[in-house]
């Protein structure tokens, strides 16, 4: 099988505190891989380490085959390859949702405009917002600002989507709609990491699933392994 | 109101004397106005353009991936960028101007009064705006670069498509503010004798010992183009942050 991201004994401290320790994962093409896990025990870096926004402290990741850690490497063209989704959304304030989603396009793959702006009204029709193209992004809902910041993510055409957290800055009603649109990238055959909470949601949707507890992946394997009957009683006490 | 001579002067009230001096100088009074307002707008106009790009310079941080070299010239570079910044505006404008205008002059650089005038008023917003940009750029979320560099956009890229926009819309305001400071700053470029309006008033003092009138009818200019731009600006700033309303017309209600 097609290997997407391989991650092979990272570690990354913050000065004298270590986050992540030891951390060895695989994810092959159409996987979904949920990282679970009480809040600041290192998930979040863990996914910003994969697209470099953190810089390890040790370790090898993987992306494609090509070692990302090498100092010859373009992160920047690597960047292109790993779209990330972000719990605050952060999306760009000043432009409407349009182009949102054709600047990196534009800047970054140098796409014609009129390609870039199908391309971006193709993503924003998958995750329902083709009606609001012209939209400032202050005039959105919460759900509608994640939705837009997928789209603006998957126009890239990247190999495989980061979510970090993209429903905990969400109010309870707009949960769903956000992560229906992950469900259908699933189905779609999306290769995607999240860090979530959202367990029915991991449970449902992941073929794999990592419980990482401070900085150690605790226990990793399929829903059914995870939810089901194992000897790991740090994962049972978070899970419960 | 027939011409007196000079003579009887002392025996005109202020009024007629300042009818007298708008007669007599009212052309030297526009031309000084015309300087001063170009060298608040290419002060201001020049200093920003600068102004973004030390501040540039002055945020350059090194990262782990760079080199020894490439580290050692970021750290001097943001030194040497503060170091402008500190001393442009740690020094009265006056004294820039004279040490610049006859420094250049020793050296040979063969400029007017006017172009120097407008070389130091130019060089001087930058200082100030490097800050002002600065502090605008730091009120940017960093989530917002984040997300840039996340879809591969470089570090430039990132700063012109994305943080500096929105860093300048955010000031707007104190940028309008120091192009109004430089409509009334400007007058001390007349110490090397750079013909604005300040100048003006001089001329026309000097030559007809009208002062108070000379000097009323200037502070009257620079009293309206202030208060004029600074109602200009309240608008820009009040039509930028106004809600933005899209009409689709599926969406318009009868």
């Amino acid at each position: 099988m097609e290997q997407v991201i391989k991650i092979e004994n990272l570690s990354k401290f913050f000065g004298e505190v270590c986050v992540l320790r030891d951390i060895n994962l695989t994810v092959n093409k159409g996987e979904v891989v949920c990282i679970i896990g009480s809040s600041g025990g290192g998930k979040s870096t863990l996914l910003r380490c994969i697209n470099l926004l953190e810089t390890p402290t040790s370790g090898v990741i993987y992306i494609d085959g090509s070692n990302i850690m090498d100092k010859n490497v373009n992160v920047d063209q690597l960047r292109t390859k790993t779209g990330m989704v972000f719990q605050q959304f952060n999306l760009f304030n000043h432009l409407n949702v349009l182009d949102n989603c054709t600047l990196a396009q534009l800047k970054v793959l140098k796409t014609e405009k009129k390609l870039a702006t199908a391309v971006a009204a193709a993503n924003l029709t998958k995750v329902g917002m083709a009606d609001k193209l012209g939209y400032k992004i202050n005039q959105l809902s919460g759900g509608q600002k994640q939705r837009v910041a997928i789209a603006r993510a998957l126009c890239m055409n990247p190999d495989v989507l980061l979510f970090d957290e993209p429903t905990s800055a969400l109010d309870p009603e707009m949960v769903d709609e956000v992560l229906n649109v992950i469900k259908k990238l699933a189905e779609e055959g999306m290769t995607m990491v999240i860090v979530t909470h959202e367990m029915s949601f991991a449970k449902n949707v992941a073929t794999k699933i990592v419980f990482i507890d401070n900085g150690v992946a605790e226990f990793t394997g399929s829903p059914s392994e995870v939810f089901g009957d194992h000897g790991n009683a740090r994962l049972k006490e978070f899970i419960k | 109101m027939p011409d007196r001579p000079l003579s009887n002067m002392v025996l005109m009230s202020s009024i007629e004397k300042i009818v007298y001096l708008f007669q007599h100088y009212g052309l030297l009074f526009l031309q000084g106005l015309g300087v001063t307002l170009l060298l608040a707008v290419v002060g201001t106009g020049v200093g920003l353009i600068l102004g973004l790009l030390l501040s540039l310079v002055r945020n350059l941080k090194a990262t782990p991936k760079d080199g020894k070299l490439k580290r050692i010239g970021k750290k001097v570079a943001s030194f040497l960028a503060m170091c402008y910044i500190e001393l442009f505006r740690g020094t009265p404008m006056m004294v820039q101007a004279l040490i610049i205008y006859f420094g250049g002059k020793m050296i040979g650089i063969p400029w007017t009064y006017l172009s120097c005038g407008l070389f130091v008023i130019s060089i001087n917003t930058t200082a100030y705006m490097a800050e002002i940009v600065r502090s605008g750029v730091n009120s940017i979320d960093v989530g917002q670069l984040e997300a840039a560099r996340s879809l591969g956009m470089t570090q430039t890229q990132t700063m012109f498509h994305v943080v500096f926009p929105q860093a300048l819309k955010n000031s707007i305001p104190t940028i309008g503010n120091e192009f109004i400071i430089n409509i009334k700053d400007s007058s001390v470029l007349n110490v090397i004798t750079v013909s604005e309006l300040f100048m003006a008033a001089k001329i026309a003092s000097s030559a007809t010992y009208m002062f108070i009138e000379a000097y009323l009818i200037i502070a009257l200019i620079y009293l309206t183009l202030t208060i004029v731009f600074s109602q200009i600006l309240k608008r820009v700033e009040k039509h930028l942050n106004a809600p933005f309303v899209v009409k689709l017309s599926h969406e318009r209600t009868a």
